[in-house]
Order: C-alpha cells, then structure tokens, then sequence
C-alpha cells in the first residue's frame, strides 16, 4: 500500500490539497494502474456515497411512524458557507479541540486493515515531522485545550430539517442540517413553515417540533432537558431507564416522561399535555402537584383551567350506519342511541308529539368533539348529515311554511338552530356548543351554515361548525340531528314569551320525526391550540 | 454524421440517462463538490441530449459522453473567471481522464448503490451522522468540525475508517460487516 499516495487521496476527497500535492496524486494516477484503479473505485464510492445520502435525507422516517407527516423532510441543498454565522453576527464559528482517549478499532479484515493503515500513516507522519508536530500538539494542547474542555457536551442531533429553522450557539445563528450535533445551551427555532426532528443522544428519544417553536436544550446532569419555550412539539420516547424518565420543562409545568408518545404545546400562560401513548407525568411547577396522564387523555397547566385530566373523544371519523326500531317509540326524546367509539347505532327513534318538553335538555351522544382552547381560540370542523328517513308528513297548512332563526341559552348550553316547516322527507339540525367551567356566553357559534337548512332526505349535506372561544376552557362541541315539527319549537317559542312569526296557525301544524346520521368527520383547523 | 442503424432514438436517451453516475465522478474529480458537479452533470446531460440524435453508434458512447463532461467542465472555469493555476488544472484533468477508460455497468451502479443503503444501516450513529453531513450535506472542513461535533483533526481520520468499512462491506457483503463497525 502507498501510503503517501493513500493520505494525498483521502486529503483529496475531504479538503483541498495544494498544486504540488495535486499534481503528484495526478502523477500517480497516471503511471501506476494499481493506484489508478484505486482512485477510480474511491471516486466511484464518493458518488454513490453522495447518492445514498442524498435518497437517506429525502427519506421519509419510517421508524418512528410518527403523526407529522415525514413527507414534509426534504433534503436540504446545504453548502459549508450556510453554516456560517448569520450576517452580523460576532465571534468565531470555528472550534478547536484536543482529544485524548482509546481509538475503537473493529474486528475482523476491515479493522486489522485500519488499525495497520493508520499505524503505518501515523509512523510516516511522525517519522518525517516529529519535531514540528510535537511542537504544535503542545501549542494546541496548551492552547485550547480549555476550550474543548469547556465545549457544551453533545446531547443530541437533529435528524431532518425542513422549511426555515434555525439553531442559536453562543449568540450566534446558524441555518440547522440534518446531522447537526446539539449541544448543551442550543436554542433550536422553527419559522412558520419551518420543521425539525430532533434525536436525543442519551435518551432515544425523538422530539419533533413544529413550526413556530423555540426549543431550549437544557442539561440534567444525566442528559439532555428539553425546554419548551413556545410552540409545539410532538415526542415519540422509547421506555427510559427507571428512576431516570425524561424531563421536559415548558411553561408552568414540568413533564416526566418515562416512554410514550406525547404533544405537547407551550404558551405564556401555560403548558398543554397529550398523551397518545403510554403515560406521561404532568407536573403545576406553581405548587409541584401532578397528574398522571394516559394514552387518550390531556391536560394543562394554565390559570383558570382546571388542573385535571380530561379525556379527548373528538377527531374521530365516523361511518355511522343507523339501523332504526320504530317498534320501541320512546317519550322521553329524539331516540336511543349507543355508541362504541366507531359505530352508532339508532336503536329507537322518537313519535311523539310533545318533544318541547324536552328539547332543551335532550343531549345526543352524538359528535361530542371536546377541546382545550385558550381565550379566541376556535375550532372549525366538517360533516356530512345524511338524513335516512322521516316518519310522518306535513298534512295540513304547509303551505304557510315559515324559517326562523334565534339564538338562546338554557343552562350552561348556548344554542343556534332554526326551525321551518318540515316538508316531506326533510329533517333539521341542531347544533350546540358549550364551554365547561365557565358561565356564558363561553362559546360564539359561527353556524349559520350549519343550521340555515333543512336537509333532503339520502342526500349527503356537508356542514362546517365553527366556534369561536371567549373564555379559556374547554370547548365541547355537540352535534346531532333529531326530528322535530313545526309545531314543537311553535310552541316552545310562544310558551317562552316569544314572538311567533306571522302566519303559524299551531293547530295545523303536525309532529313529524325523522334518523339523521352524521358521517365524514373532518376537522379542518384548531387555532391557538390543539392537543 | 448520419447515425449508424441498430438503435433508437428513445435507446441513446435512455442510454445517456444511465451514464449519468459515472459522468458525475468524472466532473467530481475536477471540481471536487459534489453541488457544483451536480450543477454541472445537468449541463453534461443537456449537451449529451443534444447531439445524441447523430452519435455514431460505432463509438464508445460513455468515453465520448465523459469527454463533454471535461469541456463542461472547462467552459464553467472560463466563464467564472476562475481558471485553475496550470498545474492545477493539468492535475485535475488527469484525474478526471483516468476515470475515462472505466467501463459502465449501470445495472452494477445500481447493485451497489442497493448494497451501500443496507452498508450505512451497519455504521454507528455517530459515523453515519458524520457520512449524512459530508455526502448529503456537502459539508467539508471546519464546517463539518461545527456541524458533526467531530474534531477538526480527527475528522479526517474518521471519513476515512467509514470509507475503508463502506468498501470492505460493499466487496464482501453487509452481512459479513459487524454492525456499528466505523
């Protein structure tokens, strides 16, 4: 083996080599066939090598299955010059460290290879520059040796970078790669289309935050303690050693994680905790109290919320195939419902004349979709209802048909709805929404969409819920379809003392009931917050 | 020229298509980096395309097709000033003509670019984090030093104990490498 031929190439490949030095790696190539093979299979590897690193970071992670779609990881097109410090900047981005420690060498051909390889390099260099080097290893050891000394410890790496991000080192910004260490003290921020997944060393643990997040990595002693500062991050963290979890710290409160998955979002007024898997300990830092939160459940830590664990019913999609029982008619409302978290079931649908009697108070176990929202926080949601089937037709005075709409409260529960006539084959929605904890009006509902209709029977008929919070708490959105006559809110808005629209002649009109599924959830967005 | 019968058009492209890997080890070794080669690996592939409708097919296609390569090459250093010293460039160009007599197998590039993937899976971490930095990152020097938390003098020594490993396991196997090797 050349080994002089063998460092000339290396240097070749990595950095740059001076004209002479170049000129003699050429000389080689050129006369001798061996070397010339060789350079010819290291060159062909560097290309490969570039080829499968580039597919390995455009590479969706797998391993994780993670939520947050690995699709939006790109490979980045990064050259040395991004990572220098952003314009402004002070201070130099260079590091210069002195390790002293035992070289891992492996077994078998490739390791008797290397360790022979580098002996060999090591007796020419030293051989033929001892003194100079000896001179410099000293300069170096006494020079910055300090400084790799107090070199913040390694405590992870990013795995995937996307979109804008940034990593804050000692003053100093720098775009983020994937494969970049993270250090003790690093502050990692994501822009508003910016993603980064974020590998810790010690704890295996994957922390993926999303855009517009800022992340503190902290020191525990034992590893690395992220600090949410704001924004959101999703955590996938494999079991941990016992007694040793991973802490994560974000506003007001304290996580210890011991293996789950989590999201986990943090604001100035407090920190939001979901467990999608395993469990997660959530601690008020204010009074170091905690909850245990499960798989299924959140929880926050914010001033007027409730520091108790709630369990999250909603974003679940619904085929809803309804098999009715019209021999079992009920008095007491709009049906029986059963409902096992995919399917529902009808299995009673109500006749009677008299639903008013109840109509302020009958609640469907149907579409509960239950948030924790900050104060204007909103939710916007999609379903189809699908009317299946009426049960009884308008007979007489349809055609003095009316529409109105009103809003009112009962109770804690805000309601919007309109009533109209019931035409054959048409049913009608009610929609409602309430805010738990709070007095009204918690909830504003943009619904007029949503409840301005009647619905043909059969026919899918999508509608968009919005509401808005006015209050912290948690946002709890109902929906259901129910049959109702013309008669029933009639009647109802005259035994309250309101005004009926001209032309209801009460004695003319019919009870009529109607199954509505819902199906197709779908929720389109959650500002501020989603668990 | 007229073209020589016994190959399409659709033929030559797609044989110009395959050519493309070693095409970038050729410029690679001119340019030494990987991003301004791919840059001009486009251009290589542009210029191939365009007269690949009249290439004689009696020729060797792949030593023509490295030869516009190096012209490429050539005109990107004339039209960004910035010609390489003499001996440097005479230097360069040596190197990148000893890869002209390679012959081309693309199914062989595919083959081992297939065994590298599973090869990476049997470095450690920490080396793999350093392969992703220097080839898919393009990072060389004190730059990858900061972005690896490598040394800056060790670095060297480490790319090339991951390039002997990366070799022995893509001649006999990965599964004859142990993991976490480099």
């Amino acid at each position: 083996m050349n080994l002089d031929f063998e460092r000339l190439l290396a240097a070749y490949l990595d950095e740059k080599v001076n004209p002479e030095e170049l000129a003699r790696l050429a000389n080689w190539v050129q006369t001798d066939p061996a070397l010339r093979k060789r350079f010819q299979e290291e060159m062909r590897l560097a290309v490969l090598s570039r080829e499968v690193a580039r597919e390995r970071l455009a590479l969706p992670n797998t391993e994780t299955g993670h939520p947050i779609p690995s699709s939006q990881f790109q490979a980045q097109s990064s050259e040395p010059h991004h990572l220098k410090p952003a314009r402004g900047a002070a201070g130099s981005r260079f590091h210069f460290a002195f390790r002293v420690g035992w070289r891992r060498t492996t077994d078998g051909a490739a390791g008797a290879r290397l360790q022979e390889s580098h002996k060999v390099l090591a007796v020419d260099w030293w051989g033929r520059r001892l003194a100079w080097a000896l001179a410099a290893c000293l300069a170096l050891a006494l020079g910055v040796a300090s400084l790799w000394m107090n070199r913040p410890p390694e405590l992870g790496s990013l795995s995937a970078a996307a979109g804008q991000a940034e990593l804050l080192r000692k003053n100093q910004i720098y775009p983020v790669l994937a494969g970049q260490v993270v250090r003790e003290g690093d502050r990692l921020r994501t822009g508003s289309n910016g993603t980064l997944r974020l590998l810790l060393t010690r704890e295996k643990a994957e922390l993926v935050m999303a855009p517009g997040t800022e992340l503190l990595i902290e020191n525990s002693g034992e590893g690395a303690r992220p600090n949410l500062r704001w924004g959101k991050i999703t955590g996938a963290v494999p079991p941990q050693e016992p007694g040793r979890p991973l802490v994560v710290q974000a506003t007001r409160a304290r996580l210890e994680v011991v293996g789950t998955q989590f999201d986990l979002a943090a604001r100035e007024a407090g920190a939001w905790l979901r467990v999608r898997e395993g469990k997660v300990r959530l601690v008020r830092l204010a009074d170091e109290s905690s909850v245990m939160v499960k798989a299924g459940e959140f929880a926050a830590v914010e001033d007027g919320l409730p520091f108790e664990i709630r369990r999250q019913e909603a974003n679940r999609p619904a085929a809803l195939p309804v098999k009715l029982d019209y021999a079992h008619p009920r008095q007491e409302g709009d049906g029986d419902w059963s409902w096992d978290g995919l399917r529902l079931e009808q299995k009673r649908v109500s006749r009677h004349p008299f639903l008013p009697e109840n109509f302020g108070t009958s609640k469907s176990p149907i579409g509960v979709l239950e948030f924790p929202a900050v104060q204007g926080g909103s939710i916007e949601m999609e379903a189809a209802i699908v009317v299946r089937e009426t049960l009884a037709r308008i007979e007489a005075d349809a055609s003095r048909a009316f529409s109105v709409g009103f809003r009112f409260r009962q109770g804690d529960w805000l309601y919007q709805a309109r009533y109209g006539t019931l035409p054959e084959g048409r049913a009608h929605l009610v929609l409602d929404a309430d805010l738990l904890g709070r007095g009204l009006p918690p909830v504003k509902m943009a619904s007029a969409e949503a409840a301005a209709q009647w619905l043909p029977v059969g026919e899918p008929w999508r509608l968009r819920v919005q509401a808005l919070a006015a209050a912290p708490g948690w946002l709890r959105i109902r929906m259901k379809a129910w049959a109702a006559s013309t008669a029933e809110p009639a009647q109802w808005m005259l035994d309250h003392g309101m005004e009926a629209p001209a032309g209801i002649d009460r004695a003319g009109l019919q009870t009529t009931s109607a199954a509505a599924v819902f199906t197709d959830w779908k929720i389109n967005a959650v500002e501020n917050f989603e668990p | 020229m007229e073209p020589r019968q016994g190959m399409t058009e659709e033929e030559r492209f797609r044989r110009a298509t395959a050519c493309r890997p070693a095409l970038l080890a050729v410029i690679l070794a001119m340019t030494q980096d990987f991003q301004e080669s791919e840059d001009l690996v486009q251009e290589t592939m542009l210029e191939v395309f365009k007269s690949v409708g009249s290439f004689d097919d009696s020729r060797d296609f792949l030593r023509w097709a490295k030869g516009v390569a190096r012209k490429v090459v050539l005109r990107h250093w004339a039209a960004r000033k910035r010609i390489p010293q003499t001996m440097e460039a005479e230097a360069l160009q040596t190197l990148a003509e000893s890869l002209a007599e390679e012959g081309e197998e693309p199914a062989l590039w595919e083959d081992e670019r297939r065994r590298l993937q599973e090869c990476l899976e049997r470095l450690s971490e920490r080396s793999r984090r350093l392969f992703l930095l220097r080839y898919g990152q393009n990072l060389k020097g004190p730059a990858l030093a900061e972005a690896s938390g490598f040394n800056v003098n060790s670095l060297r020594t480490t790319l090339l104990r991951i390039r002997v490993f990366l070799r022995d396991c893509l001649r006999s196997g990965p599964a004859a490498m142990e993991e976490g090797g480099a």
